[in-house]
């Protein structure tokens, strides 16, 4: 190996080799989260641990199964189980249960309902799921096995010993697809399914006398090798290899060796590994050492652990122990730890600066200034520290500057208040050496505390101190270069004005940072302006007190300020102002740093904060994510643009950037409960879920990251309830109440801290079936009832005007042909009598009258018939019949008439009755003139005028007295004709001056 | 010698109109009927010159034998018997080929003129019935219209006539004799029955026009 690594890690590896087998000599450095009956575990004591298809994690506790989302436990209380010692899904995800009580037992994929499969013994255990679509079990007297699909089940008894319990602890397949049984104390069985037996390969039943011995076996595994690894009671760990048969027994020194389970897993550097549980806590055995390790202080007190499984898709352990469950989660374990071995330097010591050696191409080696004592050199792939100590112990490293001959130029806090404030580092000579410009800038201040250091690109070396400010000189001949008068200086410092920090940006302007927010100085005068004063006083953050600076890479100024974290363009334009609001949990900003993408990473007491400017968004980590402590002020280096270092007390963490920006994604959407009204109800996200009108429903969605952080947020939507999603934050829980009828899509999703959302929101289609008089057909149903209805009662009246008509037609009909006919026949021998009376017959006057008569009474019928016709309702009928009335009898009678009609008679009706009163009022007027008046002239004059029918009657006859009116010319008659019309009747007549008829009355009303 | 056919289902009545034309000088009844059942067989055995037509007879109304008897023989006047002059029936009958109409209150005075002046061609018209015919001309199709419609003297005429003006006042009114008016009317008459008669009498009609 030592031909591929660089000369300078030769160099290391020689001068440290003394400490190389502290390499990994510790146990992995994880992080477990704990689960117990606070989080609503049923029963402490976990003996199962599962998956589903969905994703589900399940438990078998000392009570019942469980299902776990992450946030919450569905417990399966009844039927009664017991000591749930094996879950396995099948191929259509249902959950299969082993236990002590209830017989082996099914849960449907809606996951609702806990059902014994009948048949199966009482007590069963470990049940385990084959590749074939098979289960197998253990019993009391050997092994069970069911076929999943058609229940049918098999038994293989195990010779009977004096262990009274399951005789078998688990089952293995290895990577040739063989079932292997691990018995209890029967030893190790291979299913030999051409023979269908198992066969015995070594323990107790083993035909080979070799390999015959008592074995009390545990749970195994079965690693990415392909070897089997299983605890063996008081034996430490079974390795057997099922190719060769070879087995050897791994022993925990000092230990009972009393391991109950094994799983393979990983480390949080990735490295493999086996993760043993036995009865006092969880070991970490790494192979290539042989050695086992006890992770320490997991858990308050010593616990057993009963199960382990390590999901493959997410590398997620979970612990099933006698107290609750332990998880571990490699996406939680964001940051990676390194601790200082103990024996190097006394501790506590904070690593105060760190920067990568320049001069080694693998970008491995770091230097760390510590808070005393001296300078680490660490190669990171080895775990090698080195230490290089300072002339004292009390001095503190303060910053670090590698020049271009790749000697180190340190600052320090000289504690001791004695000596050089910078030295010079060689690290190919591996010693400190003298430098005149180091020992000029190391007494310049009044006591040896050079608390910022820079060499920029002219070599010049800028340096301060907090109290007393800035000073330059040429660092390859130590002058001090005179760029301002001392009061200059201590303009700027006055009024505890600190000098915070030094940096020089690409143009190689340097900056300061200080209590009164960021300076520059001005080229070529070396004035000092202030970056913010640029800014309008209410666009200033609150406090401009400024910690620590950064120029960014695209030449923006950052400043960590006490209560914000500023941007600002080169000119001090301020661009950028975070604060509190934003999502920083600590007023003290002390550090930033730039990653490759941009983020602009703050380190404050509370925790590492980073800030995206391209998508605005501040997200933090904290010990929760690994982080050693939240306090982030000592020191960040951005390595590469990739790797964030974090100075620590007694070591250092690390972040890889680019795992922030390369999440895994995050899992899909699962909905862990569907209810309504309250009451669970049986989910398959593949069907359409159907729903009542007014049904109120909730769906429990959430992401199965296992994450402990509370960072996934949720969103949803429902189609047709708007397009909007709806972001509920970190609740996870659509809720909807009285939908109406239609089909509706809800849309779910979700996003990590770091706001990448899930790539295929889940959807879920959703019918809410109308309530009955929601249905089309049932308003149609209405609809034709009120149409038909409207139809009746218009058919109704129709009918009734027809009968009304019909009536008046069969009168019309009667009277014409009864009545009509008889008439005209008593007319017509009324005249022929007349015709052969001699003159002078004493019965011709009679006769005349008969002849009269019969005609008067035709006529008359002949009005009564014309007024019932209804077609004669329009009144320009009846003005016409007016007209040949009237204009017949005044021909007849020799007056000289006028007749004025209106002109165009719009379609006006008149009712019968009004037709009817108003003839014959016109033909009384009309007859009187004719036969009493004795005029030579009339004048018949019909107008509509405004809704109002008048008329007129006039004549040059004799007139008379209306004061005298007799009853025979019927003017009683027509006033009360006229009086039914609603309008009024007057006559202006006096003798010798003719007569006027005047009628006026409304159509309409 | 004027021979008449009376068709009337009223016995009393029909025994009554045989008797007063049958005593009435220069006529004769050549057949009294109490339905137009078989009034095609009985013209061609009577062989009148008018028939006098009841309207409303059980079976074959007067309507249809209107048609009947024009099919027969278009030279035969039909004048219709009635007790109402603006019956749609009876301006049915006048547009299937009807010469005039008498009202039956009428009879006993005019009957014998309107038989006299039913064979001279004319008739009279009530208002209602002028109105009809002018609605017939004015809403009959076009082409129809052109060829057989109404003058404007005649659309005049008919206007006033459903206002109800009597001959003389038309007369007055339009600067023309009573005669003439009668004459415009004995046309109008005409056209009505090519326009609207069934197509065997209108064919007839119009050879006889023409």
């Amino acid at each position: 190996m030592g031909k591929l690594l660089p000369p300078l890690l030769l160099y290391s590896l020689a001068l440290f080799g003394g400490l190389l087998n502290r390499t990994y000599a510790q146990p992995p450095s994880v992080t477990f989260d704990h689960l117990s009956e606070k989080d609503g575990l049923p029963g402490g004591a976990v003996y199962s641990i599962a998956k589903d298809r969905q994703g589900f994690i399940w438990f078998g506790t000392r009570r019942c199964p469980a299902r776990y989302d992450g946030a919450a436990f569905r417990s399966f209380l009844f039927p009664e189980t017991y000591f749930v010692t094996g879950m396995a899904a099948d191929s259509a995800n249902r959950m299969w249960v082993s236990s002590d009580r209830g017989g082996l037992c099914r849960i449907d994929p809606s996951a609702t309902r806990l059902d014994s499969v009948p048949g199966t013994p009482r007590a069963t255990g470990y049940l385990y799921a084959s590749s074939q679509g098979e289960g197998w079990f253990s019993r009391n007297d050997g092994i069970g096995q069911i076929n999943f699909r058609t229940g049918k089940m098999r038994f293989y008894p195990l010779p009977q010993t004096t262990y009274r319990g399951y005789k078998v602890k688990g089952f293995l397949e290895d990577k040739q697809k063989n079932l292997w049984a691990i018995g209890s104390d029967n030893g190790l069985f291979r299913f030999d399914r051409r023979a269908n037996r198992f066969v015995c390969v070594l323990g107790r039943d083993c035909p080979d006398p070799a390999r015959r011995f008592q074995v009390y076996l545990n749970r195994g595994c079965v690693d990415a090798d392909g070897i089997l690894w299983i605890g063996a009671y008081g034996k430490g760990l079974l390795r057997f290899d099922p190719k060769t048969n070879q087995f050897s027994f791994l022993k925990i020194p000092d230990e009972p060796n009393r391991i109950t389970c094994v799983e393979e897993g990983r480390d949080e550097n990735g490295r493999r590994l086996l993760w043993v549980g036995d009865e006092r806590g969880l070991l970490a055995f790494r192979p290539e050492q042989g050695r086992f390790y006890y992770l320490p202080d997991i858990r308050p007190a010593p616990f057993e652990v009963n199960a382990l499984y390590r999901d493959p898709a997410n590398g997620i352990l979970w612990v099933g122990t006698s107290d609750g469950v332990l998880k571990y989660n490699p996406q939680d374990n964001l940051v990676r730890t390194v601790t200082l071995p103990p024996a190097l330097v006394r501790l506590p010591v904070t690593v105060k600066v760190i920067i990568a050696d320049q001069r080694d191409t693998t970008g491995e080696t770091f230097w760390l200034g510590l808070s005393h004592t001296g300078l680490l050199r660490w190669h990171r792939p080895t775990n090698q520290f080195a230490l290089i100590r300072y002339p004292s112990d009390a001095a503190e490293t303060m910053w670090i500057e590698q020049a271009s001959d790749g000697k180190l130029w340190i600052g320090l806090r000289r504690w001791d208040y004695r000596g050089d404030g910078v030295m010079v580092y060689d690290p190919q000579l591996n010693r400190f050496v003298a430098n005149a410009a180091a020992e000029r800038a190391g007494t310049l201040f009044s006591v040896p505390f050079v608390d910022h250091g820079l060499l920029d690109s002219q070599q010049r070396l800028w340096i301060g101190n907090n109290d007393e400010g800035l000073r330059v000189l040429d660092s390859r001949t130590g002058h001090l270069l005179p760029y301002w008068a001392d009061s200059a200086i201590t303009a700027l410092h006055q009024g505890n004005n600190f000098l915070t920090d030094l940096k020089a940006d690409a143009t190689g302007r340097i900056w300061l940072g200080t209590y009164q927010g960021p300076y520059y100085l001005e080229s070529p005068t070396h004035r000092f302006v202030s970056a913010d004063a640029r800014n309008p006083k209410e666009g200033q953050p609150e406090d401009p007190a400024t910690n620590g600076l950064l120029i960014a890479r695209n030449g923006h100024l950052w400043a960590a300020r006490w209560g914000s974290v500023t941007e600002s363009r080169p000119d001090g334009t301020l661009l950028t102002i975070l604060t509190a609001r934003d999502g920083l949990y600590d007023r003290e900003n002390r550090r930033l740093a730039e990653d490759q993408a941009g983020t602009i990473w703050i380190g404050n007491f509370d925790g590492l904060h980073a800030y995206q400017p391209k998508t605005r968004r501040l997200f933090r980590l904290t010990v929760s994510d690994g982080l050693s402590r939240n306090n982030t002020t000592n020191a960040l280096y951005i390595h590469r643009g990739t790797q964030l270092f974090i100075g620590q007390e007694n070591g250092l963490d690390f972040v890889d950037v680019g795992q922030v920006n390369r999440r895994s994604p995050i899992p899909p959407i699962v909905v862990s409960s569907f209810q309504v009204h309250e009451q669970e109800r049986p989910f398959d996200p593949n069907e359409t879920i159907r729903l009542r009108h007014n049904d109120a429903f909730s769906v429990d969605f959430t992401t199965l990251t296992y994450s402990r952080l509370p960072n996934v947020r949720y969103a949803y939507f429902l189609d047709g309830q708007g397009e909007q999603w709806h972001n509920i934050g970190s609740a996870h829980r659509a809720y909807y109440t009285s939908l109406s009828p239609g089909h509706y899509t809800l849309h779910l999703k979700a996003a990590d801290s770091f706001g990448h959302w899930t790539r295929q929101p889940l959807q879920l289609a959703i019918d809410v079936l109308p309530a009955y008089y929601q249905t089309w057909w049932f308003r149609s149903f209405v609809a034709l009832m009120v149409v038909g209805l409207l139809y009746g009662l218009y058919r109704y009246r129709i009918s009734q005007l027809v009968w009304v008509l019909r009536i008046r037609n069969r009168i019309s009909a009667d009277l014409h042909d009864e009545i009509g006919s008889s008439l005209s026949g008593i007319n017509i021998m009324g005249t022929m009598v007349r015709e052969n009376l001699p003159a002078g017959h004493p019965s011709r006057s009679m006769v005349e009258r008969i002849v009269e008569d019969s005609r008067q009474i035709s006529s008359s019928l002949d009005d009564i018939v014309w007024s019932i016709n209804p077609r004669n309702d329009e009144l320009s009928h009846l003005t016409a019949r007016m007209n040949r009335y009237a204009a017949e009898l005044f021909e007849a009678a020799g007056i000289t008439y006028e007749i004025i009609l209106p002109e165009a008679i719009e379609p006006v009706k008149l009712s019968m009755e009004k037709r009817q009163d108003f003839y014959l009022i016109f033909k009384e007027a009309v007859n009187n003139l004719v036969k009493h008046a004795g005029a030579s002239e009339a004048r018949l004059r019909i107008s509509l005028e405004n809704q109002q029918m008048s008329m007129e009657v006039a004549d040059n006859g004799l007139g008379f007295d209306p004061a005298a009116a007799t009853e025979r010319n019927g003017l009683r008659n027509m006033q009360s004709r006229a009086e039914r019309l609603g309008g009024e009747l007057s006559i202006h007549a006096s003798p010798g001056q003719g007569t006027t008829l005047h009628l006026r009355f409304p159509v309409s009303a | 010698m004027i021979k008449i056919s009376i068709y009337e289902d009223k016995e009393a009545l029909r025994s009554l109109l045989e008797l007063m034309i049958g005593s009435a000088e220069g006529f004769a009844v050549v057949g009294a009927y109490g339905n137009g059942q078989r009034v095609t067989e009985q013209l061609s055995r009577d062989r009148p010159n008018v028939v006098l037509m009841d309207i409303d007879m059980p079976g074959p109304s007067g309507i249809d034998c209107v048609s009947r008897v024009k099919e027969y023989d278009v030279d035969i006047r039909v004048l219709m018997h009635t007790v109402f002059d603006d019956d749609d029936r009876l301006f049915a009958c006048l547009s299937n080929g009807a010469d005039g109409y008498l009202l039956k209150k009428d009879t006993s005075t005019h009957l014998l003129n309107a038989l006299h002046e039913v064979v001279e061609g004319g008739g009279p018209m009530s208002p209602g019935i002028a109105r009809r015919v002018l609605q017939t001309f004015l809403h009959g199709s076009p082409p129809q219209r052109q060829e057989y419609g109404i003058t404007p003297r005649e659309h005049e005429l008919l206007q006033l006539l459903a206002q109800g003006y009597t001959y003389r006042m038309i007369g007055i009114q339009c600067g023309i004799s009573v005669e003439t008016v009668r004459r415009h009317l004995k046309n109008i008459y005409h056209k009505l029955h090519v326009q609207c008669g069934t197509e065997a009498v209108a064919k007839a009609l119009r050879e006889r026009i023409i």
